[in-house]
């Protein structure tokens, strides 16, 4: 069939139709697949992370609050002043993310994790408590080295940079005090003359400049230290199934958990394997590192003193520091005494197979309910801890210890001696007990460090809220026994012939910073003179206290062993626990010991 | 002179030279295939197998009823120890939305990941995990399943009550490869801290350590003396590597494929001599001009003999060169994987000269008329006389019978002489088709119809249609052979995973679980709590051979055994102590009831007699059914598994015992998710079958057709005399289909019984390898195979467009 010319023009036109309309797919096509925006860099994301953090954040506080608002609008809020602070603090803590090794994936986490309920309550809590962060760490799953590296990262930028930050608050809350309007006015006033306050109670640059020194160069053996803290707490547990030891031991019992029904040589592999890393870890902690530690938490220390910490989560965390700078030279030592006291897992039989003694005591202890067997059964626990710490350590060698901490001089560990001596003689049940000088002494001594610290406490507290008559009223109770002190101490130094500490204020105030400096003066200076006065005689004599003690706690050895062999009581009545009880009497440093070992 | 003479004929005609070429190669190509596949398969399964240890001896890990964690401390006093590798292993459900997908955590001490052996990363830094604890390395697949990058993270669940979630972070990607061979769940390896972290809070815990022995240590010594360490009574303590269960699996991979490829390559041989044959009478006439022309018989047979020779090499040179890409392909397909493997040159050599050897003796086959045949004959091509043809046939088939007869009848014969068999019974076909093509000629030529006359005088005296049907007889009743056993083998597979489908194996239990409460879970109709694992069994005339146990007398209960041995004595042997073999063994080796076995289960050997025989297609017959008692006693073995038979959707009902049991630890999967590595693979050997079953009948078919286009050229002079004597066009291309239609359906008389006669050889011939099966035959298949490629045949000359050249020549 031949085509007609108007055919063969149709079919040209239809033709070039459908091949436009192809060509116009095919562009389409290759506009829609080539897309050429790249995916974001990292350092995007991590920006774009951090904010959404902050912004999360600022939400979990307040549902009004968010970062970058207008002066117009932070005006208008009800607690502005708390607003501005709040960004403050946001703004520190997204720095110290932002120059972590935290990869970028954990900080959208992180921001995910602040948008949802259970992020928001915990984050409104960490205004008021440190446990909430450790629980924010727990829900978010940072890891040890994580967290010792914001743990630095974080002690540092508050040391480098609160003093700015207060400063700053006040500059700024001045600059919109003329602006806010409403209910927002009385905020505002208040959080400026805190401000005021604060920044009145800071130490100078140069004291802040030394302690960055201390710290940047035990940066690496802080991180150790933080690691160690950090595996051990997770060690240990809360108590919940398949968390930690106590957890561990507990569902092991009650079967459930990822070992549920663990046999006897399980929780040997696993309490084994604990323990080896304790070692381990502890192995890293060299007094090298140890001694780095101590000095750069002890400036830190220092730094702070008197600082009116405004955050009391970062007030708890600090004051832990510095129980951690008296204390942290002897981890070592206490964690030779823990897998000393725990060696009786390597027992062996005649077989040279394991015994497992001390593994089954410790799951049915787990499982006990009645709590009478649980508290005899815990002291024979306690007695095989002692007779297997007995066997690595002799009576000689804890006394050369408890004389190097009384020569210590440092107070806390003076504090501790203190306590364990008038344990030893109040716990001895028939004896009354004959108030003697040295433990006048220490009894004064223990106050003297109570008062001091509800001093410091109070201080911080009126500095935050003067306006609370409690705080001053403890102020001025905790500041009158510090300077009541340095007047009896005066009495004893004329009486030697010796000046007296300069007592220049009353506790009845004003409370300035100038006030507290002199209190704190007057302190510091009672206790150096008192223990020049008494030099080392009263801590000597309470770690002479506690050597005795220990001693008849060696001397009874025999019976002790014997409780610790002894098998899991399973009856109140049987004449084994009144052999325990008798045995308990007569030893009250083993008590002590039973508890700072074993009690969780 | 000669080799140019040789060329000469080669060049003359093209179609046929490269015709043969490519039978050539391709028998060549599937000569190598067969002789590698098992080799290959072999190393990809212990490749798979090892997988999780590298060139680690000894395993210590977990034992049901005894411990889960385990110390490393002793084993380093321990003499012959080179090294200790501890790990922890445990299974995590990925954090998600979607489905629940259990993730395998292994962990290693510091990080140190690639202890036991290399990492080949594809993305990211392995040294990146000295960063932090929760960094991992995964591979590529699971890469891309879950969209992962490096520095992202993932989170997953551990099987406590808390649900407690830990993250982890990507710093690098691996091949599949190595730890990731199997990647079934997927892999993930990291901190044996942070993975210990998944069930508990706090320390580190091993639950499998890897032991290297010091070289030359005795492996079996050493690891009794690890076991007679006190720590290590409530471990299994074994030695890592299983060859026997290496062997076994790659046997039962490999073997489908071997025997049809086989048949493949036998195929290409017969195409070879076909196209040979189909210019036989060419050849005698050029075989007469050259002796005429002064050409003496070694001459013109060492001509004949140099061009074969030519066809044979240039066949096996394209042959070695593509058998790598088609060995390739196969690996690709039946492992559904990217391995690597090395191509063994002896192998691919002795391929090449099996395929060359084969194909030149095929070729020269035809000339035995060349020189049997006086210069005259060859020259006019007179018609062969005499029945020898006839004898021939006759004598083969009866040699076939009795071979047959041999094969069924005597104990033990089968096996080879199967193979052998199944060659003959083709060739049977091949050669008396011919005879039923010149039956049809015969009724033929006493009808009135000219077309039908033509048809059949054609049939009776052209070679093309008795070539024909001997070509198709052989490619019909292969392709019907491999059909059916494509059908037979995926109806087995179904049946046997008709059985595990509605199974769910609960496994990390303790042996004193209370099944009763695993009954409660909505779902569950029945719990069955017994020892699953493998041992390796023996007997006297038997091989050793890993099976798995079913370790409970309940496990007869688990599908529907047909009894050689009634039931009631199978129960009752089983509660004396007595083991309940697979009648494959009974069939292969000849071990019965009341025989004695001996089974070795991590080096403890125990001897059992043999209670009962029943037979199921479960593992292909490498099972064993034993009593948990029995077990318990013999060899301090405790019940380890639940196998529960879930109603409806298995995997809701895993999904619900997993939540149900979320603070035990269980494992539980559906079976088949569990074997999904094997099922996989068989599925895919079967996809191979099939594609070789598609292949060899498109091969077939090809080779038909190049008959036809070659003997077509000689033929055009009768065609054009019958156009000039008056037959019409139509006519005559009714009487070309008729004579294909003469030939197709002698071949589909034969294949058809003579394919059922193959498979039953084939059946028996992988005895060979060990398994066994029962006889099967799809008809169905075989049929629709056999119609598919007659009906093909029958419309060549009109699909073709013969009548289309059509015409009255005059020369």
């Amino acid at each position: 069939m031949r085509m007609t010319e108007r055919t063969k023009k149709s079919t040209r036109i239809v033709a070039l139709f459908v091949a436009l309309l192809l060509l116009a797919g095919a562009v389409a096509v290759v506009f829609a697949a080539c897309d050429d925006t790249p995916p974001p860099s990292d350092a995007e994301r991590r920006a774009a992370a951090l904010e959404e953090l902050e912004k999360n954040v600022l939400a979990a506080f307040d549902e009004k609050w968010l970062p970058d608002m207008e002066e117009s609008e932070i005006v208008v809020l009800d607690e502005c002043g708390s607003y501005v602070e709040a960004v403050l603090w946001t703004g520190l803590v997204a720095e110290v993310l932002d120059s972590s090794a935290l990869v970028t994936s954990k900080l959208e986490r992180l921001a995910a994790f602040a948008a949802d309920e259970e992020g928001k309550a915990l984050i409104s809590e960490t205004r008021y408590n440190s446990d909430a962060v450790i629980e924010l760490i727990d829900a978010v799953g940072l890891t040890s080295v994580d967290m010792s590296g914001l743990g630095f990262g974080f002690l540092r930028a508050v040391v480098e940079d609160i003093a700015g930050m207060y400063s700053s608050l006040k500059t700024t809350l001045e600059g919109y005090y003329g602006k806010v309007v409403g209910p927002g006015q009385q905020d505002m006033a208040a959080a400026i003359e805190r401000a005021e306050r604060i920044v009145s109670t800071m130490g100078d640059e140069e004291e802040t400049a030394s302690t960055l020194a201390a710290l940047d160069e035990a940066e690496e053996d802080i991180k150790t230290l933080l690691t160690f803290i950090f595996d051990f707490e997770q060690i240990l547990g809360t108590g919940e199934s398949g968390t930690g030891l106590v957890g561990l031991i507990g569902s092991a019992s009650s079967g459930e958990g990822a070992l549920a029904g663990i046999s006897d040589s399980e929780m040997q592999v696993w309490l084994t394997g604990v323990l080896d890393g304790l070692a381990e870890a502890g192995e890293k902690l060299t007094e090298e590192k140890l001694a780095n530690v101590k000095n750069a938490l002890l400036q830190v220390e220092e730094c702070f003193d008197g600082f009116a910490q405004p955050v009391d989560a970062v007030y708890d965390i600090l004051d832990s520091f510095g129980y951690l700078s008296s204390f942290v030279d002897e981890i070592p030592l206490l964690i030779d005494y823990a897998i000393a006291a725990f060696s009786g897992l390597y027992d062996r039989g005649e077989d040279g197979a394991y015994t497992y003694a001390l593994v089954r005591k410790l799951k049915a202890l787990a499982a006990e309910e009645d709590e009478d067997l649980k508290e005899i059964n815990f002291i024979v626990l306690a007695a095989e801890a002692f007779s297997s710490f007995a066997e690595e350590y002799s009576v000689e060698d804890t006394e050369k210890e408890l004389r190097r901490l009384a020569e210590s001089g440092d107070s806390r560990k003076n504090m501790l001696l203190y306590l364990g001596a008038l344990f030893t003689k109040v716990s001895v049940a028939d004896e009354d007990v004959e108030m003697t000088e040295e433990l006048a002494a220490m009894v004064l001594a223990l106050l003297r460090e109570l008062f001091d610290d509800m001093f410091h406490t109070s201080w911080r507290r009126y500095v935050l809220a003067p306006e609370v008559k409690r705080n001053e009223n403890r102020l001025r109770v905790s500041a009158g026994f510090v300077l009541n002190m340095a007047e009896s101490l005066n009495d004893i130094l004329i009486e030697n012939g010796e000046e007296p500490v300069e007592v220049t204020v009353t506790n009845s105030g004003p409370y300035t910073k100038e006030w507290y400096d002199e209190v704190a003066r007057i302190e510091k200076e009672s206790v150096s003179r008192a223990s020049a006065v008494t030099g080392n005689a009263v801590p000597s004599s309470a770690a002479d206290m506690i050597a005795e003690s220990l001693k008849e706690s060696y001397a009874d050895k025999e019976r002790i062993n014997r409780i610790a062999a002894m098998g899991y009581i399973t009856d109140v009545e049987s004449p084994a626990v009144a052999e325990v009880e008798e045995m308990l009497r007569e030893n009250p440093m083993f008590v002590l010991f039973a508890i700072l070992f074993l009690q969780n | 002179m000669t080799f140019a003479l040789a060329l000469r004929s080669l060049k003359a005609k093209p179609l046929r030279t490269l015709a043969s070429v490519a039978a050539i190669a391709v028998a060549v190509a599937m000569f190598f295939c067969m002789f590698s596949f098992e080799g290959a398969v072999y190393d990809y399964v212990y490749a798979v197998e090892t997988a999780d240890f590298g060139d680690s001896d000894i395993i210590i890990s977990q034992k049901s009823g005894g411990d889960r964690i385990a110390p490393d401390d002793p084993l380093y006093d321990v003499e012959g120890v080179e090294s200790v590798t501890a790990t922890v292993s445990l299974y995590a459900l990925l954090d998600g939305e979607g489905e629940e997908e259990y993730l395998r955590l292994r962990g290693f001490d510091g990080g140190e990941v690639e202890s036991l052996r290399d990492i080949d990363v594809v993305a990211g830094d392995i040294s990146r995990m000295a960063e932090n604890t929760d960094c991992v390395v995964i591979s590529e697949r699971m890469a891309e399943r879950f969209g992962l990058g490096i520095d992202d993270s993932f989170s997953v669940r551990g099987m406590t009550a808390t649900g407690r979630s830990v993250h982890f972070y990507v710093v690098a990607i691996a091949e599949n490869s190595g730890y990731f061979a199997s990647d079934s769940p997927y892999t993930v390896l990291g901190y044996s801290s942070r993975m210990s972290s998944v069930m508990l809070s706090g320390g580190t815990v091993h639950n499998e350590i890897f032991v290297k022995v010091t070289e030359g240590a005795d492996i079996s010594k050493v690891r009794e003396r690890i076991a007679a360490i006190p720590e290590y009574s409530a471990l299994t303590v074994a030695e890592c590597l299983d060859l026997g269960y290496i062997s076994t699996r790659a046997r039962n991979l490999s073997a489908p494929v071997t025997i049809a490829g086989a048949a493949v390559a036998l195929l290409c041989i017969a195409g070879v001599a076909l196209v040979f044959t189909s210019g036989v009478r060419e050849r005698r006439a050029y075989a007469a001009k050259l002796a005429l022309v002064g050409g003496t018989k070694k001459r013109i047979f060492a001509m004949f003999a140099l061009e074969s020779a030519l066809l044979a090499a240039a066949g096996a040179v394209i042959g070695s060169l593509v058998a790598v890409g088609i060995f390739a392909l196969m690996l690709y397909i039946v492992l559904s994987s990217a391995m690597s493997f090395s191509v063994n040159a002896a192998l691919l050599f002795a391929a090449a000269v099996t395929g060359a050897l084969t194909a030149f003796a095929a070729s020269l086959y035809p000339l035995v008329r060349v020189f049997s045949s006086t210069a005259r004959e060859n020259l006019v091509g007179a018609p062969e006389k005499g029945r020898a043809g006839l004898f021939a046939t006759a004598a083969l088939v009866l040699a076939t019978l009795v071979s047959l007869c041999v094969e069924n009848l005597l104990p033990g014969a089968k096996g080879a002489l199967s193979a052998v068999n199944m060659v003959l019974v083709i060739a049977c076909a091949a050669m008396a088709a011919p005879f039923i093509v010149k039956g049809f000629g015969r009724l033929a030529i006493s009808s009135r119809s000219p077309s039908v006359i033509v048809a059949g005088v054609s049939a009776l005296r052209e070679r093309r249609a008795t070539r024909a049907s001997s070509i198709l007889a052989v490619g019909m009743t292969m392709s019907m052979l491999l059909f059916t056993a494509w059908s037979l083998t995926t109806s087995v597979f179904s049946d046997f995973t008709s059985e595990f489908e509605d199974m769910i194996l609960v496994t990390n239990l303790s042996s004193d679980v209370d099944v009763s409460e695993l009954e409660e879970v909505e779902g569950v109709r029945g719990a069955h709590l017994m020892v699953w694992r493998q041992a390796v069994i023996s007997a006297d005339g038997m091989e050793e051979k890993t099976v798995n146990i079913l370790g409970s007398a309940t496990a007869l209960e688990l599908v529907e055994f047909e009894y050689a041995t009634p039931r009631e004595e199978v129960v009752a042997a089983l509660a004396e102590g007595k083991v309940i073999l697979d009648g494959s063994v009974r069939e292969l080796y000849g071990v019965d009831k009341g025989d004695f076995v001996l089974l070795d289960v991590d080096g403890e050997i125990r001897r059992f007699e043999v209670g009962g025989i029943v037979r199921h297609n479960l593992f292909n017959g490498s099972y064993v059914i034993v009593s948990a008692e029995t077990l318990g006693e013999s060899f301090g073995l405790s019940a380890d598994t639940v196998v529960l038979l879930a109603d409806g959707d298995v995997g809701d009902v895993a999904r619900e015992v997993r939540s149900r049991f979320a603070d035990r630890n269980y494992y539980a999967l559906p079976a088949l998710a569990a074997y999904e590595w094997d099922t996989r693979a068989l599925e895919n050997v079967f996809d191979l079958i099939a594609a070789l079953a598609f292949m060899l009948t498109a091969l077939a078919y090809a080779v038909a057709i190049a008959n036809v286009v070659v003997v077509r050229a000689y033929s055009e002079r009768t065609r054009s005399t019958l156009l000039c004597a008056g037959l019409s066009r139509n006519g005559l291309l009714a009487s070309e289909t008729l004579e294909h239609a003469f030939s197709a359906t002698s071949a589909f008389l034969l294949a058809l019984p003579v394919s059922a006669l193959a498979t039953m050889c084939l059946i028996n011939a992988l005895r060979m390898f060990g398994l066994y099966f029962g006889f099967m035959f799809d008809a169905a298949s075989a049929v629709a195979a056999g119609l598919v490629l007659s009906a093909a045949y029958i419309a060549v000359p009109v699909i073709a467009g013969f009548k289309r050249g059509y015409g009255m020549r005059r020369n």
